[in-house]
């Protein structure tokens, strides 16, 4: 009986309108970015140092992406960079360790991680059942701590638990992104095609850091000025300190019956919620994840040319922080021009056309300045386009 | 749109032309030209600073 009346509470509390659910990955990726990382979203396990992913949208979309979305997707895991020397890069750094050559001993949920700590900051949230979460988590302690509180409002945080970190330096992985790319010639054959024909800035993006949890810690306190807990099978609303030191004959049975709350909402898939402290007005939850999953990263991106070469590493924070055009200052182009930039000089002798170009490039989804298309040796076939388009004789 | 990118190997009698080009785009504030060894020009354009508030 006491199982049934706990459903309405539940299905009140996930009952969010549909636009709080497309907030749930920009929130928790902007809380992760508060601390200067890069979130991966959902969090993974499989994200490691030394993965390159290939991401299609130009500096300027993700700057855009990343305003919207909160995130920058990682499509394409194109390789992982392997033999990475963990043992060199942790040998002064880092206490006794045993990092040998990869792999290394991955942080278990058994076990004391032996990767460097790392501590975030809690961060706090506030619910309201008539407006859905303002901050939406992809975390099931939430909900759960909201059923057990049978409150309508109430004001949280979140902390992540047992967070650790490991890296290799860029230097060393720009190497080895680098031998890695100039020994295969095919690689640089269909990266270049891809840069070519999508007609878009391709970058390839090597993570050198992740950062991992092993859970977190849900706290809520209800903001009613009444608490819930009239219907049967809301869990009793006292402190199980005060009752256990008043009452201990009662203890546990408040206890249990929390437990029970518990099991009838049930646990996240891959993990658990325990209950670590409850009161009248307070609950707290710990959730931890059956392994440990990455939260965020820090990598840098190399720009792929449409002649098979890339640029210089610049750090992928740097690329969404303030949309710096470091990338495209990375590399001079070579000079190369045909008879279609005669044509294209003379167009361009009216301000008005250069504005036409300009659209027509964007139209036609070039993500090119008209000085790259006039004097580029890689833009003859554009340049020839464009000359088509615009009728130049 | 993207910012014009730096262009190497320049003859220097097609120079002004690059630079002509380069300078027809708002977000371009000025150039430099750099002669190489072999007599040839890189010409690097500079971004605007942004407008302070």
């Amino acid at each position: 009986m006491g199982r049934i009346a706990l459903v309405p509470v539940l299905l009140a509390a996930c009952a969010t309108p549909s636009g709080q659910l497309e907030h749930v990955a920009k929130d928790w990726c902007l809380t992760i970015r508060a601390s200067q990382v890069l979130p991966v979203y959902p969090p993974s396990e499989d994200v490691e140092p030394g993965d390159v992913f290939l991401v299609d949208t130009s500096l300027a979309d993700q700057a855009r992406v990343y305003e919207e979305k909160g995130f920058l997707p990682l499509d394409q895991l194109v390789t992982r960079l392997r033999g990475l020397p963990y043992d060199a890069f942790y040998r002064d750094g880092y206490f006794e360790n045993p990092f040998g050559n990869v792999p290394h001993e991955r942080p278990s949920a058994g076990t004391s991680p032996s990767a460097p700590k790392v501590a975030f900051p809690a961060y706090s949230f506030q619910v309201d059942r008539s407006q859905g979460l303002k901050l939406a988590l992809p975390l099931s302690g939430v909900p759960v701590g909201l059923g057990l509180l049978g409150s309508s409002q109430a004001r949280g945080s979140v902390t992540i638990r047992d967070a650790s970190t490991y890296a290799i330096d860029g230097e060393t992985l720009a190497r080895k992104l680098y031998a890695w790319w100039n020994a295969d010639e095919d690689v640089r054959d269909t990266f270049g095609a891809i840069a070519r024909d999508t007609g878009r800035p391709v970058y390839l993006r090597a993570v050198t850091r992740v950062f991992l949890a092993r859970g977190v810690t849900v706290s809520l306190v209800s903001l009613d000025s009444a608490g819930a807990g009239v219907d049967a099978g809301v869990p009793p609303q006292v402190e199980l300190q005060k009752l256990a030191m008043e009452q201990p004959d009662l203890a546990p049975k408040a206890a249990a019956a929390y437990r029970d709350a518990l099991a009838t909402i049930g646990g996240p898939p891959g993990g658990s919620v325990r209950l670590v402290q409850a009161s009248t007005r307070a609950v707290t939850l710990d959730e931890d994840f059956e392994r440990p999953l990455v939260l965020g990263y820090l990598g840098f991106d190399v720009r792929i040319f449409p002649d098979g070469t890339i640029s210089a590493p610049v750090p992928s924070f740097a690329t969404v922080a303030g949309g710096s055009t470091a990338l495209e200052n990375v590399k001079a182009m070579s000079f190369g021009e045909d008879s279609n930039t005669a044509l294209l000089e003379r167009f361009l002798e009216d301000p008005a056309n250069y504005e036409k170009l300009t659209a027509w490039l964007a139209e036609t989804g070039r993500d090119i300045n008209p000085s790259d298309l006039l004097h580029g040796a890689a833009y003859s076939r554009e340049r020839a386009d464009a000359v088509a388009h615009f009728g130049l004789r | 749109m993207a910012f014009p990118k730096p262009i190497k190997d320049i003859p220097r009698d097609r120079v002004h032309a690059v630079v002509k080009t380069m300078l027809m785009d708002k977000d371009v504030a000025n150039v430099n030209c750099r002669e190489a060894t072999d007599g040839t020009y890189t010409v690097t354009p500079r971004p605007r600073k942004p407008a302070s508030t």
